[in-house]
């Protein structure tokens, strides 16, 4: 089989233009980065991405990116499955839907028909309108990067410099960029803003190139997360999913070991755990799209529509990689997200 | 089995002859040419009769195995002058159907030489200085139907077109039919090379993962001798094929550990009682994913 003429999944050599963003700069701007792209104007983003007869993973290989103007729904609630970290006003937002990467549990595969990534082009709008809700909600908490990887995206796109500008005069607002990417050079001459935590993804080198096909490796992320830390960015570690590999224990002693030989801990603002965890649809939809992704034929169980390890399985998860961490981290900054507590979204 | 649809004869038999197919003997609805790898079938004009025709040809090999099966539609069409020459063929990207105003999108995951560009379908032929607006892009009578039809078979990357500019929306008044048929033929066969790069690109494996044959006989003499539920057959199958991909391993080594470690004994009887059943399953269970 020959598989040399698939074009390569970086270039977007299609790209969807919706006929209400065609005008705007941020269009031009992106369009701008793309010169050989061949560009397709629909009426809607919709007709693009939601038809169902469509092979997600065959995408993946080439994934196009289509323009769009989002109309409403600017914010929404924030959703069982994520952590609030404590904050009573939590909130998400959709400036992309889709991801650059490929992870082998990610539910976005379960999510959508489509492995193309929707850019919605005005920014200004879902800035306006946390503008707005932040008069009503203080403080609140936004996760930017929630269905995608915004960093990863940033050369193309800047939107977490506009972020991270708009956060610099708003201090009620706490924005959580989370990543996988390497990437922190985009956004590293930005001044350091204390209201912005950059939520680094962190998986064991083993985990990586396995289940996190295409992204950074872990050197070139701690690489990154040290940078940042340096520079005085607020940073927030997240192992999660923590997946039931073979030797996982081994594997996430190892995995601690390394990231503290290069991170000072008490440097972090938190660290958040959890065990891969699934609404119960999406699971269904992800195990059928993944033939070839054992991590959907573990043992689970299903609370509230979330599939997750048996109950026994992820506290042993939590107290062996908790141990390992208190050897660099007080326990304060240790974060649990625990599966059967959530609610499906 | 990659499957072809083609309007008119004419059209279809440069192709024919270069892939040498042959027309099935039954008598279809719709002449069929086939060899072992490709099927192809002759429409007519329109794109009501090209959607009957994908979903006749579709049906009629629906129990061929569709891995690695995808489907085509090639063909003439009109274009502006401004657009392209007489003879280009084009990779088509967005199909719009004329009557409807909707659009569809197949996937264009693999690189080629052809141009690309968007077709519109229409339902009556569109000619110079007959139209007070000729449409700015490629016009054809089938995508459309072909697409839509298509759709329901495959997924968007399994879906190709090709067309080949035959007039600048020409009305050709003074010429016979046999003179039409022959510039159609001749357009067509000048655009094999760029036919035959696009049906010699492979759409991209799909990983499925399912028990073998002889696997399938461990799964039934485990469902046989543990008296298994249809439910509890599914979820054993399902630990099977984790298994088998985590370990890489077959799971027919779950019959080994069966008949020695079965609760009656190394027999293949049944068991007596739902208790024993169940006893084995949860033992599978723990081997399998374990
Ligand atoms: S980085 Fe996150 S959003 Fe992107 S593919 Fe991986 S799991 Fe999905």
């Amino acid at each position: 089989m020959r598989s040399d003429n698939f074009i390569s999944p970086k270039r977007f050599s299609h790209i969807y233009l919706e006929e209400s963003a065609k005008d705007h700069p941020k269009t031009t701007e992106i369009l701008s980065k793309f010169p050989n792209s061949h560009v397709i104007p629909i009426d809607s983003y919709k007709e693009v991405f939601n038809p169902s007869s469509q092979n997600f993973q065959t995408q993946k290989r080439s994934p196009k990116l289509i323009l769009a103007k989002r109309k409403e729904q600017f914010l929404y609630s924030g959703s069982g499955v994520a952590p609030d970290f404590g904050y009573q006003f939590f909130y998400y937002n959709a400036l992309v839907l889709n991801c650059l990467y490929n992870c082998s549990y990610c539910y976005l595969q379960g999510m959508y028909s489509s492995a193309n990534l929707v850019v919605f082009v005005n920014n200004e709008d879902y800035i306006r309108e946390t503008a707005e809700q932040l008069k009503l909600s203080k403080p609140l908490y936004l996760c930017i990067s929630y269905d995608t990887d915004l960093l990863a995206l940033e050369n193309t796109l800047g939107y977490c410099k506009e972020w991270i500008e708009f956060a610099n005069i708003h201090p009620d607002l706490i924005v959580e960029l989370r990543t996988k990417s390497a990437n922190f050079k985009s956004i590293a001459r930005l001044k350091p803003t204390s209201n912005i935590i950059l939520a680094w993804t962190l998986s064991p080198e083993s985990v990586i190139a396995e289940h996190e096909p295409l992204t950074p490796r872990l050197s070139s992320r701690l690489k990154n997360i040290k940078e940042a830390l340096e520079a005085g960015w607020q940073v927030r570690l997240c192992l999660d999913p923590i997946l039931n590999v073979p030797k996982w224990k081994s594997i996430y002693s190892d995995f601690i070991s390394r990231i503290f030989e290069q991170i000072p801990g008490d440097k972090l603002r938190e660290i958040s755990l959890g065990v891969f965890r699934m609404n119960s649809d999406y699971f269904k939809n992800s195990k059928k799209r993944r033939p070839d992704s054992y991590l959907f034929y573990l043992p689970m169980e299903t609370h509230s529509f979330v599939k997750s390890y048996p109950e026994e399985l992820e506290k042993e998860m939590f107290a062996h990689v908790e141990k390992e961490l208190e050897s660099f981290v007080s326990k304060e900054k240790i974060h649990r997200l625990v599966a059967s507590e959530m609610q499906s979204i | 089995m990659i499957f072809i649809v083609v309007a008119l004869l004419p059209e279809a038999k440069p192709l024919i002859t270069t892939l040498d197919l042959k027309i099935l003997r039954d008598q279809t609805s719709f002449p069929i040419y086939q060899n072992e790898k490709y099927s192809l079938v002759v429409s007519g004009i329109g794109k009501v009769c090209s959607a009957i025709a994908t979903t006749f040809l579709l049906t009629q090999y629906k129990n061929e195995d569709r891995n690695g099966s995808w489907i085509f539609n090639f063909g003439i069409c009109g274009a502006p002058k401004e657009i392209s020459q007489i003879g280009e063929s084009f990779l088509i990207h967005k199909i719009t159907d004329r009557g409807t105003g909707k659009s569809g999108y197949p996937d264009i995951l693999f690189k080629s030489s052809l141009r690309e560009s968007s077709l519109l379908t229409v339902d009556q032929p569109v000619f110079e200085n007959e139209s007070v607006e000729l449409p700015n892009t490629l016009v054809d009578m089938e995508a459309s139907g072909f697409f839509q039809a298509s759709r329901k078979f495959f997924t968007s990357d399994k879906i190709r077109i090709v067309k080949t500019v035959s007039d600048h929306f020409t009305k050709f008044e003074s010429i016979t039919k046999g003179e039409i048929t022959d510039t159609i033929s001749m357009r067509i066969q000048n655009a094999i090379p760029e036919i035959l790069q696009i049906l010699s690109i492979p759409i991209s494996p799909e990983n499925e993962f399912e028990l073998r044959p002889d696997e399938i006989v461990s799964l039934n003499h485990f469902k046989k001798t543990l008296r298994l539920s249809e439910t509890e057959t599914i979820q054993l199958k399902d630990w099977m094929i984790g298994f088998k991909i985590r370990t890489g391993k077959s799971p027919n080594e779950g019959k080994t550990f069966f008949e020695t470690t079965r609760v009656s004994g190394p027999n293949t009887n049944p068991v007596k009682t739902r208790e024993e059943g169940k006893k084995g399953l949860n033992a599978l269970r723990q081997f399998y994913q374990s």
